[in-house]
This record gives structure tokens, sequence and C-alpha cells, in this order.
């Protein structure tokens, strides 16, 4: 019988964007400042992808796609199109260089969506107060402290194009049935599709003190997202094509502040020290999804992840366990009803109630399961520091971020009891009754209490951490005189990253799992790690 | 001043020009070159048969019945171990433990479903289509009748108590027969097991009348549907319900009083095989081949989906030494019977070799329905109606086509209890592998029982336990507000 596979595809993307611009830019009267935009954009993107797998090698001598080869099927295909078209403008004023007022327009078109709701329109503002410009000011003893002070707020509309090519079409595709022609069903259409809008308020300041040596900035800001264009979950029962349909069914909002801080702490000759804090809070809330319904992704890997309406996207979800009950090594679950449920891997009964052993229903992930907390951090920000003492320098990052949960999967892949290596903890596994533990009785083959199968709350942990991002000492070789100028500069360093991390989360590294926001982010199974590197190095300059 | 005045025409006209002049004309008015709108989707003859095939190639998924269902349908029973202690390859199933929330059961929920939409679909716009003979109409709805039925009683046998629990009072099905193609109409609740069973027979007597006697060729009355094998399917669906008398009328539209047992009409011919490897590597598509789903190199299964792959290529399934392969016709020493043909040995355990294709691409053809099933149907519906000679010659008739000098012990055959049991074993040789293990257990409310692998070990599971049947997928619970 011959083996094997190759595979042979290639994909073409192509956009062109033509941007036609006019531009007025003037002063009046000496004080008055005038900046006028007006521009036309066109996007036209194309995609083209063709492909095919041969399988079934005529012979071992064959290696490449061009080979003997059995049989030979289409795959990766794919062709796509689409344009974009948009009318914009902008007017800039200020007066004197102390108010500052803006206003934007434009009215954007998408060929993807359908023909009346192609157009639509986004509008934006700014103003803006530069205190420290203003007589009163400069005339004030605060001048001496303050260098400079700004105040300001703005608002922006965006919308979003990001939605595929034909999103609001009816299609049928074309396939085969042992050969012969298909066509059925492919995408459900949605004739009311209409452009998403991100609505982003922000208001903040500026300050600067003693010359510039201390910065401030500020900003709180809120992001509204109306009209969140998402696959809208179908009942699987209805038989729509990928069970979603897009829909503006979401809304969200992001909102938070954001703080940098600027200072150089010491300015000496020989001695310098520079340091930088950046801060940041998110708060994220699904304030509208799909008509109520949440969006996970039914896995035999358990529901690590929930989006639902009134809490932060990608929430972390599991089933409440109390733990191991002493008696007999069995996890215990918490039901929906609140009612103690224990799983025997081998049991003819697997799940039975713990009050008196009698069969109980089958724990179910998704009904019985709870959101534990946000997989996006609620805080975030880093800590940076360079100092610099004659020729040698110091550069030390600090990064943090918490307020999030994790599941951790890795560790519920090392509890379980199939063919996977299992960690040192298993040591403590409950072997005789009364024995207090949080590592279930072995039973082979067991991937329910281990977490896995279905997540239960022993694995959601806290996500929250401070870690030395980077470490670098260096210094600088007095090689100008040695060498004559013929080499200008020369640095050996030694630097190392990820070199250390507090934190209260069991698995390998809590920046890993990240994923940032999406709706994966916050899981943990097997994430391969932020390594950390140790570099020794110099820099030379001729 | 004249000079100022040609450069600001030039610029402007320069810059009209790259305003007016796009690149492309009707920007925004792009059609997808790939897919074909659902304006035009039933213009054609073409194009409705086109669709009328995709209701089979629905069918014919991977994830459904073209693979999955039929194995998870073995690997609940007890004639496989479980060699592949992997949950993608359904070890979960083998040990009687499927979530809610797994991706496999999820999967055969929307396939089985996507097929219903498409059936329901096809029904509806061909009902006031002229564009297509109403002979030619009647016989698309027919099919896509049969595909639905097909559909909702695999659905209903794996997802809702079995009907001889309560009459089929326990809750069944979302019964959807509308098409759906917009958003919307999520909350459905399910009607009651008798109702689901009572679409399908409704959906089955209806395809009987629109199907016509024969689609032309070997290959067609065996990849689609025709008048035999909606009265074949008739004939599974009535004794799954225990209804035995209606499986005899049934029956009898298709098998003839006396023998030989076979049904002519026209060209076409149903009766078994005379040498029953050929059922499985001859054409595909012989005489015994009532319903079969068809694959080519381009719709050949996964390997995870694949039987071939499954049973003998990768043994993720081997056979249980306390299965029905422990049975003197599988694997006697003196055993001269056919179907031992069928059994292997690989890595010293036995396999099953129905479905020989084990490398990339596997294009063994499914068996759904066979004419020795009909057979066995009818044996065993005629017995439990206490006409026990006519249940033994057909009982015979599937025995000694694989057999033909092996006699039932008077033991094996003498009086009801005896000849019903003999029967079932009979049933459990022939269609082994073939997806009916499970649901012939749980028709008759028997447990499960338990069984051992490398995998581990599946505990017996009780008609009364609540994972005899499967859970319904989370998917459906997250999304339709009226399941329970």
């Amino acid at each position: 019988m011959p083996g094997g596979r190759s595979i042979n595809n290639t994909s073409k993307y192509k956009r062109s964007d033509w941007i036609t611009t006019l531009t007025y830019d003037r002063k009046f009267w000496t004080r008055h400042n005038v900046k006028v935009l007006a521009g036309y954009e066109e996007i036209y993107t194309t995609l083209n992808g063709w492909g095919a797998t041969r399988t079934g090698v005529t012979d071992p001598f064959f290696e490449t796609y061009q080979g003997g080869w059995t049989s030979i099927t289409a795959s990766n295909n794919s062709q796509g199109e689409s344009g974009f078209k948009s009318y914009f403008s902008n007017l800039n004023y200020d007066f004197d260089n102390r108010y500052l007022v803006s206003a934007s327009y434009r009215r954007d078109g998408y060929s993807g969506l359908p023909e009346a709701n192609k157009y639509g329109n986004f509008f934006g503002g700014s103003v803006g107060w530069n205190i420290s410009e203003e007589n009163f000011f400069q005339e004030s003893s605060l001048n001496n402290i303050i260098s400079y002070l700004k105040i300001r707020a703005s608002y922006g509309q965006v919308g979003n194009i990001n939605i595929g090519d034909f999103p609001s079409l009816g299609l049928y595709g074309s396939s085969t049935y042992a050969g012969i022609p298909t066509l059925g069903l492919s995408q459900a259409g949605n004739s009311n599709l209409k452009w998403e809008t991100s609505n982003k308020s922000d208001i903040g300041f500026n300050i600067s003190f003693l010359k510039g040596r201390l910065t401030i900035e500020a900003d709180y800001y809120k992001n509204v997202i109306d009209g969140l264009v998402l696959d809208a979950k179908q009942a699987p029962s209805r038989g729509i094509p990928g069970n979603s349909i897009s829909a503006n069914v979401g809304s969200m909002y992001n909102q938070g502040i954001e703080l940098t801080v600027n200072a150089q702490i010491l300015n000496g000759k020989a001695f310098q020290w520079n340091a930088n804090l950046n801060f940041s809070t998110l708060k994220n809330n699904v304030t509208a999804l799909s008509g109520g319904s949440d969006i996970y992704v039914p896995s035999n890997f358990g529901i690590q992840n929930v989006t639902r309406e009134g809490y932060s996207i990608g929430s972390i979800f599991a089933v409440p366990t109390t733990g191991v009950n002493p008696a007999n090594g069995y996890r215990i679950f918490i039901n929906s009803k609140g009612e103690q449920v224990q799983y025997n891997h081998g049991g003819a009964n697997k799940w039975t109630y713990v009050k008196d052993g009698s069969a109980a229903p089958a724990i179910n992930n998704y009904t019985d399961g709870i959101i534990y907390g946000p997989s996006l951090p609620t805080y975030y920000g880093g800590f940076n520091n360079t100092l610099r003492y004659n020729d040698f320098d110091l550069n030390i990052g600090i990064v943090f971020s918490g307020g999030n949960k994790m599941y951790n999967g890795t560790r519920a892949n090392l509890t379980d009891q199939r063919y996977f290596n299992n960690g040192a903890f298993i040591l403590n596994r409950w072997t005789k009754p009364g024995q207090i533990t949080d590592v279930p009785k072995l039973i082979y083959g067991d991937n329910v209490s281990t977490g896995f199968s279905i997540t239960n709350s022993a694995y959601v942990e806290d996500g929250s951490y401070v870690k030395l991002k980077n470490l670098s000492l260096g210094y600088r070789l007095p090689v100008q005189q040695i060498t004559r100028n013929a080499i200008s500069s020369a640095r050996v360093y030694v630097q190392g990253s990820n070199l250390f991390t507090i934190t209260k989360y069991r698995g390998s590294d809590p920046e890993s799992s990240i994923n940032g926001n999406s709706i994966d982010s916050g899981k943990d199974h097997n994430t391969v790690v932020n390594a950390s590197v140790l570099t020794f190095g110099i820099n030379v300059g001729f | 001043m004249a000079m100022k005045y040609i450069k600001l025409v030039i610029g402007t006209s320069l810059s009209l020009a790259i305003i007016l002049g796009s690149c492309k004309k009707n920007l925004l008015d792009t059609q997808p070159k790939t897919s074909i709108s659902d304006q035009v989707a039933f213009s054609t003859p073409e194009k409705i048969l086109a669709q009328v095939n995709n209701l089979y190639s629905k069918m014919q998924n991977a994830g459904f019945y073209g693979g999955r269902q039929i194995l998870f349908n073995e690997q609940r029973g007890e004639e496989f171990s479980q060699n592949d202690p992997n949950s993608s390859v359904g070890a979960s199933v083998w040990g009687q433990n499927a979530l809610s929330n797994d991706n496999l059961l999820n999967n055969v929920w929307t396939r089985a479903y996507a097929a219903i939409n498409a059936s329901n679909i096809l029904i509806s716009e061909l009902t006031n289509s002229t564009v297509v003979s109403t002979a030619l109409r009647d016989q698309y709805i027919g099919e896509a009748k049969f595909v639905r039925a097909f559909c909702y009683f695999s659905l209903v046998q794996t997802f809702a108590q079995p009907f001889a629990k309560d009459n089929g009072a326990s809750a069944g099905l979302p019964l959807r027969l509308k098409a759906e193609t917009s958003a919307g109409d999520n909350d459905l609740a399910r009607s009651k097991v008798a109702e689901v069973y009572a679409q399908i027979i409704k959906d089955l007597n209806e395809a009987e009348t629109g199907l016509p006697e024969s689609l032309g060729t070997n290959a067609l009355n065996s990849s689609r549907a025709h008048k035999a094998s909606a009265i074949a399917l008739k004939t599974r669906v009535y004794l799954t319900k225990g209804d035995y008398e209606n499986t005899l009328s049934e029956a009898k539209k298709i098998v003839p009083d006396a023998s030989p047992y076979q049904y002519v009409s026209g060209t076409l011919i149903h009766k078994l095989e005379t040498n029953v490897s050929v059922v499985y590597t001859g054409s595909y598509v012989g005489p015994e081949s009532v319903f079969s789903i068809p694959f080519n190199n381009v719709d050949a299964p996964d390997v995870q989906s694949a039987l071939a792959a499954s049973y003998l290529g990768a043994v993720v399934i081997a056979l249980n030494p306390a299965g029905i392969v422990s049975n003197a016709a599988l694997s006697g020493a003196a055993s001269t019977d056919g179907r031992k043909g069928l059994i292997a040995t690989k890595s010293n355990q036995k396999v099953l070799a129905k479905f020989p294709k084990i490398s990339v691409p596997y294009t063994d053809y499914i068996p759904v329905i066979r004419y020795a099933e009909v057979l066995l149907n009818y044996a065993e519906a005629a017995a439990e109606s206490n006409a026990l000679v006519k249940a033994t010659a057909l009982l015979n008739a599937v025995r000694k086509r694989a057999d033909p000098t092996y006699v039932f012990t008077p033991a094996d055959i003498t009086g009801k209890a005896a000849l019903i049991n003999t029967i079932l074993t009979e049933r459990r040789i022939e269609l082994l592998g073939e997806g009916f293990r499970t649901l012939d257990l749980q028709r008759r409310l028997q447990t499960l029982p338990s069984k051992t692998g490398a995998a581990g070990m599946a505990p017996a599971v009780a008609p009364t336990a609540n994972n005899y049947i499967w859970p319904l997928p989370s998917d459906e619970i997250s999304t339709n507000k009226l399941i329970q």
C-alpha cells in the first residue's frame, strides 16, 4: 500500500491603495492657525490562492511534489476580493498655540456590506488647552516649577472592515459526492449587516516639571464598540453552516487609565539615573452578545473560556470543585443546583452524590460551569531604570500585570491518568481514607477529575505577576586612546531577560499564555514559556 | 500670471483624474467567484440535481455517517476494545464517558442537522418550482425526506431514550422541518421520542411514494435513495420501535414469501451476494447494497474517521476477545464461515478486516443498508410474531450464504426465545463493525456490557444510568433556550 503525502500551495495577496489629499495650512492675523485637510482613498484587495495535495507515493524514491504519486486532490484554494472607499476631512484650528480645536468627518464605503448599508459616517473632534502658554501662568510662580502643562479631550469614531469579503450574502458552495457535483448552503446571509463602530473618548493632561526632568502624561479612556460584527451563534439544530451568521450582535467597552512618568532622577556628570514608569488599567465588559448566547468552543479539552454578556471577553470558566473527598479520594464538584457530586472514573456509576453515594446526573462543563474572572489583566505596566556611572551602564526593566485568572491546563495535563507524564505533585495523591490532599485518587484512564476533559476550579489560578524582564550591565572600554581612533567605541556587556518572576501561579510562566484581546486568552495548555536568556557581548564601532 | 494660471489648471485636472478615475469601476460591488448566490442556487435543473447530491454528501461527512457515527455506535457496544486512549479517537465514547462539551459529540449533532436543514431547504425550494418536471420534483423531494428521516433516526437513537423505555414518552429532539437560512429561531423545545418516530415514518412513507423504483444504474441505486431504500429503512425503524407487525408488512414489500429471497423490479435486483466478501471488496454497488455511502479520492474521510484506519490500519479499536469474535463462526478452528475471512490478526489482536483500504485515501464504501440486514430485520420480527418457520428460513438464508453447509443445532432454533437469541447473535456476526451494536442493545433496553482494552476499563452501563444515551451537546444548550 503506498503512503505519503505532499502538499504544494501558493497564495497571492494583492492590495492597492490610492490616497489623494488636499491640505490648506495658513496663519491669520499672526495668532490664528488653520489647517484643513480633505482627501479621498481607495483600497482594492484581492486574494488568489491555489494548491493541491498528492498522496500515495508510487515508489519510495520520490520525495518531492513533482514526483510520482497515485492521487491528487485540490487543497488550500482561495479567492477573495474587496473594495474600500473613503472621503475624509479634517479641520485643525488653534489660537496662539493656546486653544486647540479639531474636527473630523469621514464617509467610508466597504464592498462586503449589503447595498443599503455600504457607507458609514464617522465623526471626531478634540479640544486642548496649553495652560503653560497663558500669560497669567508664565507670570505666576508656578512657572518656575512647571515648565509645560496641557489638558486635552478627544472623541473619535472608527469603522471596522475586518469582517471578511462577503459576510452578508447567502451563498451556496459546490463540492462533490463521490465525484458527482453538489451544491449546498455554505453561508447564511444577513442583509441587515452594517458598519461596526468604535467610539473612543479620551481625556488627559501632560505636565512637565523642572525643565523637563519630570514629565507625567495621564489619560482616561473609554472605547465603546457598537454593532460588533460577530459570528452570531445559531442553535446547531438549525443546521446553518458553521452554526453562525455574521451579524451586528455585540457591544462592549474597554475603559481605564494610562499613566506614564519619566524622570531624570540624577543628572550628575559622573552618575545619571533615568526612570520610566508606565501603568494602565483595563476594564473590559461585553454589554450585548448574540441574543444572550455565550461564545465558546466545545472541546474534549474542556471549556476554559466563555465570552458572556455582562462579563469580560474570554472570561475564565470552570466547574466549581471543593477538592478531594477525604473518605474516598474522588474529586467533588458542585453542580448548578449547588449539590456535591463526586467522580469515580472506574465506577459503574461514575457520578454519585457525596451525601449518599446514589447516582447523580453527570457534571456538564457548560451548564455547571461558572465564570471565575477575566482572562485579560485589569492592570499592567512596566518600570524601567537606566543608570550610568562613568563608563558603566546598568539597565533594569521590570514588568507587572495582574487582576486576571488563568486556567492551568498544563497542570491538568500533568495530572491526567492516560498516557501523559505526571508532575511531582502526583506524590501527594490520595491513598488512604481520611487523607486531606488536593490530588485525587489515581485511576487509570481518568481525564475528568484531573481538570482535562471538564475544567474545574482547582486549576483556576491568579495570573498576577511581577517579572524582571530585562537586566543588563555594560562597560564602555577606553579604546579610542589605545587604538588611536582606529576603533571609535567598544562596549562589553552582560544581559539577561526573563530572569526572575514573583507570582502565585503554579504553571511555568504566567506571561506566556496571555494571547491578548482574544477569546483564547488566559489558556495555558502546555504553552511554551518565555525563555530566560543570558547574553554576554561586545559592541565595537569603527 | 498666465504661467501660474496654467499650472493651476494642470494641477487641478491631475488631481481630479486621480480622484475620479478610480482604478476599478464599481469598487464596492464585488461578487464572490467561488460560491453561488442564493438568488440563483435553484435556477437550473443541473443546480437542483447538485442540491440533491449535496444531501447525501452531508450524510457522507466524516464526522457523521461517513465514519465517526458508525465508529461511535461500535465503541459504545462491547464488540471492540479501545487501544488508543486519545479522546480525539473516541476513547471517552468507548469508556461510556462522552461529555456534553466534547466536540465529537457536538459534531455528530451538527452534521446530522446540517443534512436535515439541507433537506428542508430543498423541500421548500422545490415545492413551488417549475424548473424540473413534476416527476423529478417528487423524486427529489422523496430523496430529501429519506435523508431527513435517516438523520433524525440516527439522532433520536443517540441523544434520546429508546422508544421501548416508555413507548416514546421521553424527550426526543428539536424537530426542525422548515428551511433555516437566516438569523433567528434558535429556541425550539424537544419533541417527544414518539413524535420524532412519527415524523420519520411519515417522511419515509412519503419518500416511498415519491421515489422511483430504480435510478437506472447500480451506482446510482446504491448511492442515492430509491423506493426499496425507503422501505428497507422502514423495516429498521419499525424494528427499533418494537413494532413487529409493521416491520413484517414493510419487509414483505421487498422480500418474497419463499426462497430465493430477492427483490426484482425491472432491471433492479436486490439480493444477497453469493460471496459475502464481495460486499466489501467488490464493486461496492452490487445487488446487496440497498444504500451505501460512496467515496472517491476527493471526499474520502480523514484518518481518525476512516473505518479502515480505525479497525485495521492504526487499530484504534481491536475486536474485544469477549465480544462476538469469540463465536465459533468467526474464530472456531473448523469454521467454514466466509465471515471468518473478514477477521484478521494484527499484533496478536483480532481485528476487523471488512474495510481493507488502510492508506490515504480511505475510499472503502460504507454499507448503510444491506439486503442481509433486511432479512435479519424480517426474521426477528417474524420470530417475535411467532412465525418461527419463516424466521428460521430467513435466518438460514443469511447464515448459509456465508457458510452453505452449516446446520443450526435444534437447541439454537427451537422455541421462540432461543430462535430470537440466535437471530440476534447472527446479526452481531453479520453486521459487525457496521454501526449496529449499541443501537441493537438499546432498542431492547439491554445493559451496555463492561469491557477492557489497552485504554482502560469501561464499566457496564445499565439502561437506568444517565450515560446510557449521550448527553445533549453543550452547543445546543448554550444557544437554544428551550432545550432541556
